[in-house]
């Protein structure tokens, strides 16, 4: 069988050869591929007498390392790599009669590619990624989808990762998916086919599927979207996208958050809806849960001072839980011991005869419903110090005085208003030569404000700060619109230079003053064009809060009623309309009749800008034709003629000075100097500060319940660095720390000043102006801008601590000099006892000096001028 | 209330005279708070945008014609650009328009319809049209394009300044009522003192982000030397001094006392989950939250606060100045906003912008210039959102609602009827609304119906 069937394969070899060349009568198989470094056994078929060949590749004997190598006995070695000719002959020629030759051709190829199995075997319509297995998988390696090749990624040489798309017409069909090792001598696998079927239905499904949480909580939830490369959802609870109030609310990340209380019915639906698809919903049910309260404890009062044996009530408050017990202990001594003191279980804390080593010992209150809920608080037990009776009230009368007229007593100033009495102290400081203001051009903003902070600290013409400190309060102009120099030291000037003249005096220059000009629109104010009207902003200002105010006042300031009990306005807007038209006509210095801003001198008339009509208002009428210098005189003269002017200014100066509630009486007895000096003058301030600090009022130094004023940020500072016998530096930098206490230096928020003259004391019916700028925030700012100037020296500001440390060791001596110093002598005992107890608790003289002073400026005694 | 019914109250009393130190809590008011009702809660946050934020960019026209009139005008400043992208919404009627891309945290709530937007509003005296401002017939606003004015009128709601009062204020004021005897303050900046927020009545009382109203210099070796510092304040700031002007500055510094105790556990218990950007107006609205958080122990039924962002002034590089700006401004206002749901109190705090003015159509530069009015934010879950009210302006340099040729803005919705909107959901009567908003009487829409 075996020879037969050799025979029929001769033949017809025989005949293709003989077909092709007639040449060649050795025959040699077989051809084909031979994978790199693999060998193939191939024979010669020599119909000759001798059989014996010599094998050659390509040419050359035996071969070569090239193209491959071949034994004597026609065993062909394919070479390692790839030639770049890869089809190599390999010949068998006779060595009897070397024109006798027979050769194959093989093909050298790369190790094939083998495919096994692909995953998945079926996809839905649409891109899908498929993983091979397989053998011989090389970077070179394409699977091919079809006739499509797709992005491949090797993954090993046994396995690739393809990513296609399938399309519609696909579906229902097998597609064959090969691999094709590319390049050179690259092959091709065998087939594996992928299922195409129809898409798959898209689906959500949201984790956690059930939650339950307490009420306010959170509870992340998260959806997955399959069957669409979509996969955003919106959220949404009991059908609401992003929920409500009422049955919580969830974020588009799908935070939700359970509602303040339990719904009703409780249980809710959170639902993930696929945008793609809106037909695909998962959800998940949410059980709410009363709000989780904390069991919290706290007990009050959280320190207490006592003398041994004595005892001190503790109450515990409760919440989170419906059982309030608690139960007390000492140094965690339950129910404490005589040793650390006894405690009942009322919370009655009884010290110990006594006093124990350490002096303080811990009471703990903890919550039967949850023990590790405690409150604690310190009780120190001492013997109660002697804190001393004083020293009288010798300097209260200067010094009370000193607050009115100056920013308070220096020791200095004290003895010397007690040396000459009030009349030459007064008489002294109005004849006492000005502090220059000065102007340098190149002076920063914030340098005017701290110049002026160190001249209302440290200016020997005292009365004359205080008067226009007094002043400024009521015509102002601010640094947040006048932001140069230029622009607000002229009228520090004019406040200053004026302070002991005439009120009429002082309304002219500041009306014609350019920093006014620019502050309240004066400046460049035009008679306007028929139907229009001139700027009003000065107009009104100079009415509401320069001269006459809102309302009819009586003498004595208060409000004149009409016959419905109510206030009766003192002008309307025709009456600011016609005061406007009044100030035409004035611009900045300079040639034209509008110049820009100039602040080198006061504004200047220019009569071809003024209305010339005829004006009317508050009774006074000023005649068509006038000039523009005319008519401001004409009209400043009007107002201050106005009977409101003596009681609105006496006021408001009264409150500035002395105190925010001045009986009717004092204000009238004012208004009466106001409207005529004594030698028929009206408006001379002079007189009227005089009044003011002699008064009778002023000069009571036993105060009535309703007296005094709080004192504002500044002069409260001010006032305690000069009892300190200290000041403001003049390159201070505290105008920020003024401006975060609501008193900006120079900068008050609007023409209203940082605070109204008129507002009250909340829930009072007391005037308490500086309360407007006195809030929980601002009296902590002022506590602790007081802690930094007695802890810790500053380049800011000067103040001297000798007096009180010399007497740091001696209780009773160092709250004298606090008493003395802040207080004028006026600390109540019980107030002597509490800084007496506090003082000795001290553990260095340092200490107790600081601990002296500190605790008397927090206290209301000296937050108030009385 | 009548306290004297209420056993607690007495019970309370009774305990707290026993010893002085414990009177904190009584000088807040919490006594009446601890049997008031917690329901009724309201709150209005003004975001006031300093320096005029431009409202141009803030919400664009996508209608194809006004955008192309937008484009042509903004010129250098027309969005998209580098810096802002547009986000395409909708009002409720289909108009398209597109915020900028800086508010996209909060944008999702205007899909949510919780976010509005109040177009052209600003400072007014009555209805006013180009004709009538060019001829100078009606009344205007004194020193119009003034930071330093125009701050205070938008504040006051007062179109010269005058008044010395703010309208939130004024509206606190009218509200005082129904904070029964809590006097925790319930107008509070926290962005210094405000005008805001000064009533005749109410104090601006201002708290700063991160500060507790911890009084320095009450620490001391050892403790028990700072436990009689401390009791020793306490005593000196109860002890009756028989004086009404001492007495009431000594309750200012108990209040502090017990505010600090209270802003000291801001955190405790379970915080606040929310959290809010590390920004300065992440932090004001942070500690908004959490004075709102604290209602019930403080018995406010009603209050009102005032937060700042500034930089607005955008003269120059105004298109990636003002893209930050406003992602600072969203970003903030998305997390008070969570944070008041996580609260469930969504529906009780509207938030809103303000600024002195908005800004120039036409650029200089690469900035623009002062204008007048602008379109501003509303947000709360009471908010009618997802929609324009008001009325978006005519884009058009000279057009009729250009108060010269650059684009400024004639607003066409003033102040007073935008906080008359809010004040009137707060619950001030609509009687009461020409008090708080004097010339609301010259329009004749008191409620621009944004809320509701």
């Amino acid at each position: 069988m075996k020879r037969l069937r050799t025979a029929v394969m001769f033949l017809i070899i025989n005949v293709l050869m003989v077909s092709t060349s007639m040449a060649q009568q050795i025959t040699v198989y077989s051809s084909g591929n031979v994978a790199i470094g693999q060998t193939r056994q191939l024979t010669a078929y020599v119909p000759l007498v001798v059989s014996t060949v010599n094998w050659s590749v390509n040419g050359v004997i035996g071969g070569n390392t090239t193209s491959g190598t071949v034994s004597t006995t026609g065993l062909y070695q394919a070479p390692a790599v790839v030639p770049v000719n890869n089809a190599v002959s390999v010949q068998a020629t006779s060595t009897a009669d070397p024109t006798k030759f027979g050769a194959v051709t093989l093909t050298i190829t790369q190790p094939p590619v083998q495919l096994w199995s692909i995953s998945p075997t079926s996809t839905p319509v649409g891109s899908f990624t498929i993983r091979l297995n397989g053998s011989n998988f090389g970077p070179n390696s394409v699977v091919n989808f079809g006739d499509v090749a797709l992005a491949t990624t090797l993954l090993s040489p046994t396995g690739l990762r393809a990513t296609g798309t399938a399309t519609a017409a696909q579906v229902g069909t097998k597609v064959p998916i090969t691999v094709t090792n590319t390049g050179l001598g690259g092959t091709t696998s065998s087939v594996v086919k992928l299922s195409v079927t129809a898409a798959a239905p898209v689906t959500v499904n949201v984790t956690p599927a059930t939650a339950a949480i307490p009420a306010a909580t959170t509870q992340q939830f998260s959806a997955t979207v399959t069957g669409s490369t979509n996969t955003e959802v919106m959220w949404s609870v009991n059908g609401t996208t992003g929920g409500n109030a009422t049955v919580g609310t969830i974020s588009s990340t799908g935070l939700y958050t359970a509602p303040a209380t339990v719904p009703n019915p409780n249980g809710v639906t959170v639902q993930a809806t696929s945008v793609a698809t809106t037909s695909a919903v998962g959800a998940a049910t949410v059980t709410i849960q009363p709000p989780a309260t904390p069991v919290v404890v706290t007990l009050t009062p959280t320190t207490a001072m006592l003398t041994p044996g004595a005892t001190q009530q503790f109450s515990a408050t409760v919440t989170g839980s419906a059982n309030t017990a608690v139960t007390w202990s000492v140094n965690n001594i339950a129910g404490g011991n005589a040793t650390v003191g006894a405690i009942s279980t009322a919370g009655l804390y009884a010290a110990p005869s006594v006093a124990p080593n350490p002096a303080s010992v811990t009471i703990r209150a903890a919550s039967v419903a949850n023990p590790s809920s405690s409150a604690i608080a310190t009780a120190s037990i001492a013997g109660a110090p002697d804190p001393g009776t004083g020293q009288g009230t010798s300097n209260l009368s200067a010094a009370r005085f000193l607050e009115q007229a100056a920013f308070g007593p220096t020791p200095a100033e004290l003895t010397h208003v007690k040396q000459v009495g009030f009349d030459a102290w007064l008489n002294e400081q109005f004849n006492a030569p000005e502090t220059p203001i000065l102007n340098p051009g190149n002076m920063s903003s914030g340098a005017v404000q701290s110049q002026y902070l160190n001249r209302l600290s440290q200016a020997s013409d005292q009365l004359r700060q205080r008067v226009a400190y007094a002043l400024s309060r009521i015509i102002v102009i601010s640094m947040n619109k006048n932001i140069y120099p230029d622009e607000i030291v002229p009228y520090l000037q004019i406040l200053s230079k004026n302070a002991f003249g005439n009120y009429f005096t002082l309304l002219g220059e500041i009306s014609t003053s350019s920093q006014m000009g620019k502050y309240l629109d004066l400046a460049n104010s035009n008679k306007p064009n028929p139907g229009g009207g001139a700027n009003e902003n000065y107009a009104r200002e100079l009415l509401q809060l320069f001269t006459i105010g809102l309302y009819m006042l009586n003498p004595d300031g208060s409000l004149q009623l009409n016959g419905q009990g109510q206030p009766i306005p003192t002008y309307d807007q025709a009456t600011i309309q016609q005061v406007a038209l009044a100030f035409t006509g004035w611009t900045y210095p300079g040639a034209g009749n509008n110049n820009w801003e100039n602040f080198s001198g006061p504004l200047q008339p220019r009569d071809v800008n003024h209305d010339t009509r005829q004006k009317n208002f508050l009774g006074c009428t000023l005649p068509e034709g006038q000039t523009t210098t005319q008519d401001m005189d004409d009209t400043l003269y009007c107002l201050f003629n106005h009977p409101n002017v003596g009681p609105f200014i006496a006021t408001r100066l009264i409150r500035s000075m002395v105190t925010s509630n001045p009986s009717p009486a004092y204000i009238q007895r004012i208004t009466a100097v106001f409207n005529n000096n004594g030698v028929g003058v009206r408006g001379d301030l002079r007189a009227v500060i005089k009044a003011i600090l002699t008064d009778v009022e002023a000069r009571n130094d036993a105060a009535p319940a309703t007296a005094g004023r709080l004192k504002d940020p500044i002069f409260h500072i001010v006032s305690f660095v000069r009892a300190l016998n200290g000041s403001l530096t003049p390159n201070n930098g505290l105008s920020w720390m003024f401006s975060r206490m609501g008193e900006a230096p120079l900068t008050p928020p609007s023409v209203f000043s940082f605070y109204s003259p008129l507002y009250r004391i909340p829930k009072s019916p007391l005037f308490g102006p500086e309360f407007q700028i006195y809030t929980p925030t601002e009296s902590v700012l002022r506590g602790n801008l007081f802690w930094a100037l007695i802890s810790n020296p500053s380049s800011d500001f000067t103040l001297d601590l000798s007096p009180f440390n010399a007497v740091a060791g001696n209780t009773t001596q160092l709250i004298d000099a606090v008493d003395q110093a802040l207080l004028y002598g006026r600390m109540p005992p019980q107030m002597r006892q509490s800084l007496a107890t506090a003082i000795v608790a001290q553990s260095s003289n340092t200490s107790r000096v600081q601990t002296a002073l500190y605790l008397a400026v927090l206290s209301g005694l000296f937050a108030v001028q009385y | 209330m009548n306290d004297n019914h209420n056993p607690s109250r007495r019970r309370f009393l009774r305990t707290a005279s026993t010893f002085a130190a414990v009177a904190g809590l009584s000088q807040l008011g919490l006594i009446n708070a601890l049997a008031q009702s917690a329901s009724g809660y309201k709150a209005l946050v003004c975001i006031f945008l300093m320096g005029g934020n431009d409202g141009h960019n803030v919400i664009v026209p996508q209608t194809p014609s006004v955008y192309n009139a937008y484009k042509a005008i903004r010129g250098s400043l027309a969005l998209p650009d580098v810096s802002a992208k547009l986000l395409p919404v909708f009002t409720q009627d289909g108009t398209p328009y597109a915020l900028n891309d800086g508010l996209t945290a909060i944008d999702s709530l205007w899909a949510q319809q919780k976010l509005a937007v109040v177009a052209n509003v600003g400072m007014l005296v009555q209805p006013t049209t180009r004709q009538q401002y060019l001829a100078g017939t009606v009344t205007v606003p004194t020193n119009l394009f003034s930071h330093s004015d125009q701050i205070i009128q938008m504040q006051a709601a007062n179109p010269n300044g005058s008044g010395g009062t703010g309208w939130a204020g004024r509206v606190a004021d009218a509200m005082q009522p129904l904070n029964g005897a809590s006097s925790f303050p319930p107008s509070i900046s926290m962005a210094g003192s405000a005008l805001f927020c000064t009533g005749n009545i109410v104090q601006s009382a201002s708290l700063i982000p991160g500060f507790d109203l911890s009084l320095d210099g009450m620490t001391a070796w050892p403790a028990s030397a700072a436990a009689a510092k401390a009791q020793a304040l306490q005593e000196i700031i109860t002890l009756d001094s028989g004086m009404a002007v001492v007495q009431a500055a000594n309750k200012v510094r108990q209040d502090a006392l017990t505010l600090n105790g209270l802003l000291k556990n801001l955190n405790a218990g379970t915080p606040l989950a929310t959290q809010f950007p590390q920004t300065g107006i992440g932090q004001q609205l942070r500690q908004v939250a959490q004075i709102i958080r604290l209602r019930a122990s403080t018995g406010m039924s009603r209050q009102v606060f005032f937060c700042a962002l500034g930089g607005f002034d955008t003269h120059s590089s105004q298109s990636w100045a003002q893209w930050d700006l406003l992602k600072q401004l969203s970003a903030a206002m998305a997390a008070l906003y969570n944070a008041t749901a996580e609260m469930g109190v969504a529906d009780q705090v509207t938030t809103f912008t303000q600024s002195e003015f908005g800004r120039t159509l036409q650029p200089s530069g690469s900035g623009s210039d002062h204008g007048w009015g602008s379109h501003h934010l509303v947000m709360g879950d009471a908010v009618r959102g997802g929609d324009l009210y008001g009325t978006f302006p005519t884009l058009a340099l000279g057009g009729p609602d250009d108060a010269n040729n650059r684009g400024v803005l004639i607003p066409t919705t003033s102040i007073d009827q935008y906080g008359a909107t809010m004040a009137k959901w707060f619950g001030v009567s609509p009687a009461t609304l020409p008090q708080i908003f004097p010339n609301l009487v010259n329009f004749p829409i008191t409620d621009l119906g944004f809320l509701g």
